[in-house]
């Protein structure tokens, strides 16, 4: 006998109507406008990046300036790279996995790029920094006492290592409540466990 | 060219198969994990696109009726995970303690029940919120087994305790 609450529940939308396949069309379209859109975006922020350094690296007189921001260009053009390696994959057929692996993929990839996010996403900009901030100590020097120029150069690391430090530690922290729900996950799916 | 045009068809007939016998049960999903109407209408067309985008793979080895619900549950499920991101959710055993205990209305209001049981559905992790919503679908759990990836015992443990679930919070009578 079925339960009636499964009667009440599949009552519900049961007079819903598919989208045709030209709708559907229509749909996929618009899509992938969105998904440029959303790219194109992410990119354009890149390439402001290197527009900015780029400009700094032709007109600045200082050769260490020039080098730093040659630097920092690689390590943008090394991030935008990665950002686009790792954007999630169109791939409609892994949709038909069952529930728990999907679910389990998605926790992983997502748990992947947030626990590696010091290598892809923050490491590739630290030598242009450095760089930067060495050139201009060295260049303040020559002006102002050494000790002066190097509270500056002290100052602006601060800074630089508190603002890398918090994007860490936040990526980091989600990736351990991640791991966490995985191993959850993976415990739940034995039926001898649970 | 006759080849061509047939695999180039395949999908389509599929989906209209699929949408066929399955569109109300995909309406259905959307609006349990998405209590916001427009969001949950914009995300019954994200399944249907998913769907029929995916039937271009499809060869066969499951049920026509399996691809269609765990490609459904797929796509709910990578929803509620960016939609709720953070939120805490708790599991079939942990259930008890977020379902109101004294609330005569729900004992007798239909609209009253499916409101709450949606409430309790979106607070659910997101295994234990498709063994539910499958087991509302009415089906065995052999095939609850095969869409949610889990074991036939394992599957059969859960609709266990989803049915003392609603016989001690959900009860009803015979719907209109």
């Amino acid at each position: 006998m079925t339960d009636p609450i499964v009667n009440l529940w599949t009552a519900q939308q049961s007079d819903a109507r598919a989208p045709t396949v030209a709708e559907l069309a229509e749909r996929a379209a618009s899509f992938r406008r969105r998904l440029l859109m959303r790219d194109g975006i992410e990119y354009a922020a890149g390439g402001l990046v290197i527009a900015v350094f780029g400009h700094i690296a032709i007109d600045a007189p200082d050769w260490g300036v020039r080098i730093a921001s040659f630097v920092l260009i690689a390590g943008t053009c090394l991030v935008m790279r990665n950002l686009w390696r790792r954007r999630p994959a169109n791939d409609p057929a892994a949709l038909s996995q069952n529930a728990l692996g999907y679910y389990r993929g998605l926790l992983v990839a997502q748990q992947s790029t947030l626990a590696s996010v010091a290598r892809w996403y923050l490491a590739p900009f630290l030598p242009g920094m450095i760089l930067l901030i060495a050139t201009t100590v060295r260049a303040q020097a020559e002006t102002i006492p050494l000790a002066a120029a190097l509270l500056n150069g002290g100052i602006a690391t601060a800074v630089i290592a508190l603002i890398f430090g918090t994007v860490f530690w936040l990526n980091r922290s989600a990736a351990r409540t991640i791991a966490t729900e995985i191993e959850l996950l993976d415990a739940a799916g034995d039926p001898a466990i649970n | 060219m006759a080849r061509i045009e047939s695999a180039e068809a395949a999908p389509d007939r599929l989906y209209a198969e699929a949408a066929a016998a399955h569109a109300p049960a995909i309406a259905r999903l959307a609006r349990a994990v998405e209590a916001d109407a427009d969001r949950a209408r914009d995300l019954e067309q994200d399944i249907h696109l998913g769907l029929w985008r995916s039937l271009g793979a499809y060869d066969g080895r499951c049920a026509l009726s399996t691809w269609a619900y765990r490609v459904a549950h797929n796509i709910a499920a990578t929803h509620v995970a960016r939609a709720r991101r953070g939120a805490r959710l708790v599991s079939l055993d942990e259930a008890e303690t977020i379902i109101a205990t004294d609330d005569p209305e729900a004992r007798i209001d239909h609209a009253h029940i499916l409101t709450r049981l949606h409430g309790l559905i979106a607070a659910l992790k997101p295994t234990d919120r498709s063994v539910i919503l499958l087991y509302l679908e009415g089906m065995e759990a052999s095939v609850i087994a095969d869409i949610a990836g889990l074991s036939t015992g394992n599957v059969a443990v859960k609709v266990h305790r989803i049915k003392a679930l609603l016989a001690s919070h959900f009860t009803t009578g015979t719907p209109a």
